[in-house]
Order: structure tokens, then C-alpha cells, then sequence
């Protein structure tokens, strides 16, 4: 994209129910599945986000991973590679992108969708 | 504080200085910065008891990484602050960046800064994905090696190669030739072959290395170590050892573990010195400190007295400086580091997430460096700002505003030069090394047509961008930023300077 021009807007996602994840009662993070993909879902601040299940670098999984930065990023145990929770972006891993899913809690329930 | 310049005793401390053959309880006195003889001391000299601790020369790390893309932002805190009063930059640089390194970092260290620059002119790339490509060496400048190191007597240690290209072993070879020109031991790391499997040419460097050269991340656990499948030692790495090759820790963020480390160990395979290899990727764990990677090994069954020779007097030899670093004979600077070692239940992890439980570990207390106290810190280098390197994208950071006029003036032109350039990190997979070159060169060019000096230059790019002062190379600094916002970033600092002036 040349500078200057702007990128076509992106249908949002339609949202999964995480039926398999009961927020009162699992612990976090949990394993999820948003349709097809396997996910983890965090609890961050008020609130809940999803990841892939394994660090883009070297596939480590990262259920232990760490939060960081005030629950605004996700830190792999293994190599420290830290992603945007709140679109997947590298922070110091640049070229590697991680998959995050919305996740919202809706009447008990959790639902999630890809961040496009 | 007492004046550098007043005596200074050290007393009752259990000194270990092997070096000198010395262990036990002594005292040892300091005076215009360097270690002085006990005799004849003045009625005045200031005493400092540190009875109940252990006292050794400065310790030398041959293996941090302070600038580049694995840089901290605050090099001091794995430094002094940890009790190592010397310590190697470990290939962040190569003869294309080695100015911008002294830019940043030369004289700007409480703790002493030697480069062992890297074979590629960028330096390390911290992207393993190509740090193998052949094509990334691009250039070996002989004659520019020679002039740097003539120009920078005593600041290059040894000179960096990753013997795990997957051209064969012409890398480890062309570093080799390069190093025997330098006059430098040459400095091989022989992990990261998981990312290449099959890829056997870390085996090359037993064969090309002489007496003196050094191999690092020895005991890692990866594919190519120094084990064979039964879990003996290779005919060849110990007969590399025989002849005088030196073995190294660097425990790394990959390249320790302790099922190898056992292995070795119990035949007896022990390391000629222990280093860190602290970067952003092992600082929150699992290395933390040379101190930690240090008790690893007495954890294995080495004695304290030989781990501490492991990060004195055998590094001091290794770099060829046994006249300013390793021991405390007097008349050497008075590099010393004072530590404790702490009993209790502490748990050592390697970099494959197993953990061995240890009842002792070793605690740096205070550093003097040059005979300056500094009261070690080990949860300096833990502070985000220092590890976690992030783009300031919300917000101009601080230090924008104590930007020159002369230094807005060269973003705005700089800003006009990448205008030029189009550039996209998108994914690991298209990652373009030359871009970045392109990028580097494009940086230069404006520096040198705006007249304007190097450290200036570069801090104006990274004060727009970073809230906390890494020293990275400027080229892959620039690549890694989104190429819309680093315009409109640049242009938006310089612009907003104009209209107040």
C-alpha cells in the first residue's frame, strides 16, 4: 500500500459461543474453541481475551505464558516473545503475528470472535 | 561518599582470587581506583567491613548483549549492578554498525564495554529464521576490520560467527580467516540448529578452531550439540578441548539444559568459562543474572572457588587482559565484586522449562569499578522499560522535546528520504534483510548530507519513537516500524518543532 491510501474495511467475525468454558467456575486461563480454532482464553483486567494456543515463534504452548504491561500484552514463558493482546501485533519479535480473539460474557456466557 | 582518590580497606571478607592462588579471610585496600598493597597504610583510610562475605576481582562476562535487537536499555543493570564490572557485547554489532555501537554506548557504561563484533556487517539480527542465510554476510570489508580495530585499540575481544549456516561451513571458515587477520580469538556459537535439522555444521568448528578460540552455548540442548545420541561426549569436541579451545557457557535463551549440562558434566566435561548471554529474551527468566547462571554450575558439583575462577581470572585470559581485568594483584584496577552465598530452597530453571531445586545460591551485594562503590540491584534489570522494547505509537515520548534544532532538521529530511523507500514488516516469511540495509544507508546518507553528528542522529530517531533509550542498529530499528506511522511520526516531530520556533 503507497502512502496515504486507506485499506477497504473488514467484515467483523461472526461470534462463537465458548460453551465449553463456564467463567464462574473454570479456571483461566481455559481452553476454548472460537468454531474451528483452538484457543486460550485469558481473564485481563474486567474482562477476557483469547489467544492461538502456541507462541507463533516456536510453537511453545502458551497456557503459562505471562501478561504484561497492565494485561495489554502476552509474554511466552519460553523465549519472552510479547504480543498486542489487542491485535496480535509483535512487540519485540517484529515479523511474527499471533491470532487474538475478542471474548465477551454475555447473560454467564463467553462468546469470541477473531480480531480482523 | 569517600573521594576515589582516598585508601580504602575491604576487611574480613573471604577472598577469592584464583588468579593468585588466594582463598581465605583478608583484607584488601583500594586507592586512586586501583587495588593498592596493604603495606604502609594511611592512619586516615576508610575501612569497610565485610566480614561474613565473599569478596572476588570484578567478574567478566564475556556474553551480554546491551545493544542491538536483544539490547536493554539500561546496560548497567546486567552489569555493575549485577557485580560484573566487565562484560563483551556478544555480536550485536558487525563492521556496518560497530560506529553506531560507540556512538551509543562507547564511554556511556559504568561497567566496561568490549564488542565482539559479529561476522555480518549488520551484527546479529535476532531473527533466526535468516540468521543463517549466507546471504546476510553480504560483505567481509577486510581492510575496514583492520582500520576499526587499529583505530579501537583493546575494544574488540573476539570476533562473533553462528556456526549453524545452512551453507555448509564456508561462514565458520570466512570468520575464522577474518579472525586470524584481526588477531582475534574467534568466537563461535553453535546453537539454534533446531531451526535446521540435519544441518550438522556446528561440527566444522571443532575442526577449524586453534588453541584459544572459544565455542559458547555448549551445553544446549538443541540438535548439534556436544553429545552424541548415547549422551557421550563426541570424540571430537573432546579433542578440540585437548588442544586448547575454550568452552563456554552462554547460557542464551535457548542453549542451557540441564540434561546435557548433567551429561557432560559427569564425564567430567566441565566449561573453561561461565557467561550469560543475558539479552531481552532471558533477563525475566530464565537466566536473570550471571550470579544465577553461575549457581547452575554449583549446583552441577563445581566448588565456589571454581566457578568464581570461571568468571574472573578464565575470562581475563581468555580476552587476552590479564593486565585490567581477573585478579587483584595490586596496581590492577579495583574491579571487585562482594557477594554473599545465601542458603535456602531456590529453584534454577534452563531454557527448556526443567528446573533443579538448589540449597545455596550466589548473591552479588556491591561492585567497585575503578574503586567506585555500586550497591548491586538485582531487580534493576527487571523493570519492563528496561527488557520490553516497545514503539511509543500513542504518544510522542518525553525526551521529543529536548530534541536540537539541528536534530529536527535532520528527521525532517529524513523523513523526506524514507518518503522514498517503501518498506512492510508483514510476516516472519517475507521479512527483507536488504530492505533494511536499504534502510540503514538511506539514514547515513541524510546524517552525512545534513552534517549532522552520529549520536545525534540516531538518538533523534529512536527519542521519537522509544520511551526508554535501547541502542539498536538503525536500519532494522526502521524496519521494524509500521511504514505509515514512522512518517507521519517523523514528519510530525520535526513539523510540530517549526511551528513553535
Amino acid at each position: 500500500m503507497s502512502d496515504g491510501e486507506t485499506a477497504a474495511p473488514v467484515a467483523e467475525a461472526e461470534w462463537e459461543m465458548l460453551a465449553e468454558v463456564d467463567p464462574s467456575t473454570t479456571e483461566f486461563p481455559a481452553r476454548a474453541r472460537c468454531g474451528e480454532d483452538p484457543i486460550l482464553v485469558f481473564r485481563v483486567g474486567d474482562g477476557f481475551r483469547g489467544v492461538e494456543r502456541s507462541c507463533p515463534h516456536q510453537k511453545r504452548p502458551l497456557n503459562d505464558a505471562f501478561l504484561q504491561g497492565g494485561d495489554k500484552m502476552i509474554r511466552c514463558r519460553w523465549h519472552s516473545y510479547t504480543f498486542r493482546l489487542s491485535d496480535g501485533r509483535a512487540v519485540n519479535c517484529p515479523g511474527y503475528k499471533l491470532r487474538v480473539y475478542e471474548v465477551k460474557l454475555e447473560n454467564g456466557t463467553l462468546f469470541a470472535r477473531p480480531v480482523t | 561518599m569517600p573521594s576515589v582518590n582516598q585508601v580504602i580497606v575491604l576487611k574480613g571478607a573471604h577472598v577469592i582470587d584464583p588468579g593468585q592462588g588466594v582463598d581465605g579471610i583478608a583484607d584488601i585496600a583500594i586507592e586512586n581506583g586501583k587495588i593498592r598493597s596493604l603495606d604502609n597504610l594511611p592512619a586516615d583510610a576508610q575501612t569497610i567491613d565485610l566480614t561474613g562475605s565473599y569478596l572476588s576481582p570484578g567478574w567478566v562476562d564475556i556474553h551480554v548483549h546491551i545493544y542491538g535487537t536483544l539490547g536493554f536499555a539500561d546496560p548497567d543493570s546486567i552489569g555493575v549492578y549485577q557485580g560484573v564490572t566487565s562484560y563483551v557485547e556478544a555480536g550485536g554489532p558487525g563492521i556496518g554498525t560497530l560506529d553506531e555501537f560507540l556512538a551509543l554506548l562507547g564511554g556511556r557504561t559504568v561497567t566496561t564495554l568490549y564488542a565482539g563484533p559479529y561476522l555480518r556487517p549488520l551484527g546479529i539480527l535476532s531473527l533466526n529464521f535468516i540468521e543463517g542465510d549466507v546471504r546476510t554476510i553480504t560483505n567481509v570489508p577486510i581492510a575496514d576490520w583492520l582500520d576499526f580495530k587499529q583505530a579501537h585499540p583493546g575494544l574488540l575481544r573476539y570476533l562473533k560467527v553462528g556456526a549453524f549456516s545452512g551453507y555448509g561451513y564456508g561462514p565458520t571458515k570466512l570468520a575464522k580467516g577474518l579472525a586470524e587477520i584481526l588477531g582475534l580469538p574467534l568466537y563461535a556459537h553453535i546453537g539454534e540448529h533446531q531451526l535446521q535439522p540435519g544441518n550438522v555444521s556446528a561440527y566444522e568448528i571443532y575442526k577449524v578452531s586453534e588453541a584459544g578460540d572459544i565455542v559458547t552455548h555448549i551445553y544446549h540442548g538443541n540438535e548439534c550439540g556436544i553429545l552424541d545420541r548415547d549422551g557421550k561426549v563426541l570424540p571430537i569436541v573432546r579433542s578440540a578441548k585437548d588442544r586448547g579451545v575454550l568452552f563456554d557457557v552462554g547460557f542464551g535463551g535457548y542453549n542451557f539444559s540441564w540434561r546435557v549440562a548433567e551429561k557432560a558434566y559427569a564425564q567430567d566435561f566441565i566449561p573453561d568459562i561461565i557467561s550469560s548471554d543475558l539479552q531481552q529474551f532471558n533477563v525475566a527468566g530464565p537466566a536473570y543474572s550471571l550470579a544465577n547462571v553461575a549457581t547452575c554450575f554449583m549446583k552441577l558439583g563445581m566448588s565456589l572457588q571454581q566457578v568464581i575462577e570461571r568468571v574472573t581470572i578464565a575470562p581475563a585470559r581468555a580476552l587476552h587482559m590479564t593486565d585490567i581485568a581477573g585478579t587483584l594483584k595490586p596496581g590492577m584496577p579495583a574491579d571487585i565484586t562482594v557477594f554473599r552465598l545465601d542458603s535456602g530452597a531456590f529453584a534454577l530453571s534452563d531454557t527448556t522449562n526443567h528446573t533443579r531445586e538448589f540449597d545455596r545460591r550466589i548473591v552479588p551485594t556491591i561492585a567497585f569499578k575503578n574503586g567506585e562503590r555500586i550497591d548491586c540491584d538485582l531487580a534493576r534489570c527487571q523493570d519492563e522499560r528496561n527488557w520490553l522494547l516497545q514503539i511509543a505509537e500513542d504518544h510522542e515520548p518525553a525526551a521529543v522535546k529536548r530534541l536540537s534544532a539541528e536534530q529536527l532538521g535532520f528527521l525532517d529530511a529524513l523523513a523526506a528520504k524514507l518518503a522514498t523507500i517503501p518498506w512492510d514488516v508483514t510476516s516472519v516469511e517475507n521479512f527483507d534483510y536488504d530492505k533494511a540495509l536499504t534502510l540503514q544507508a538511506a539514514f547515513h546518507q541524510v546524517r552525512v548530507q545534513e552534517g549532522i553528528a552520529m549520536r545525534d542522529a540516531l538518538t533523534a530517531v529512536f527519542d521519537s519513537f522509544l520511551d526508554s533509550p535501547f541502542s539498536i542498529q538503525v536500519g532494522l530499528f526502521l524496519m521494524r516500524l509500521d511504514r505509515a506511522f514512522a512518517l507521519e511520526r517523523l514528519r510530525r516531530v520535526s513539523g510540530a518543532r517549526r511551528l513553535v520556533a
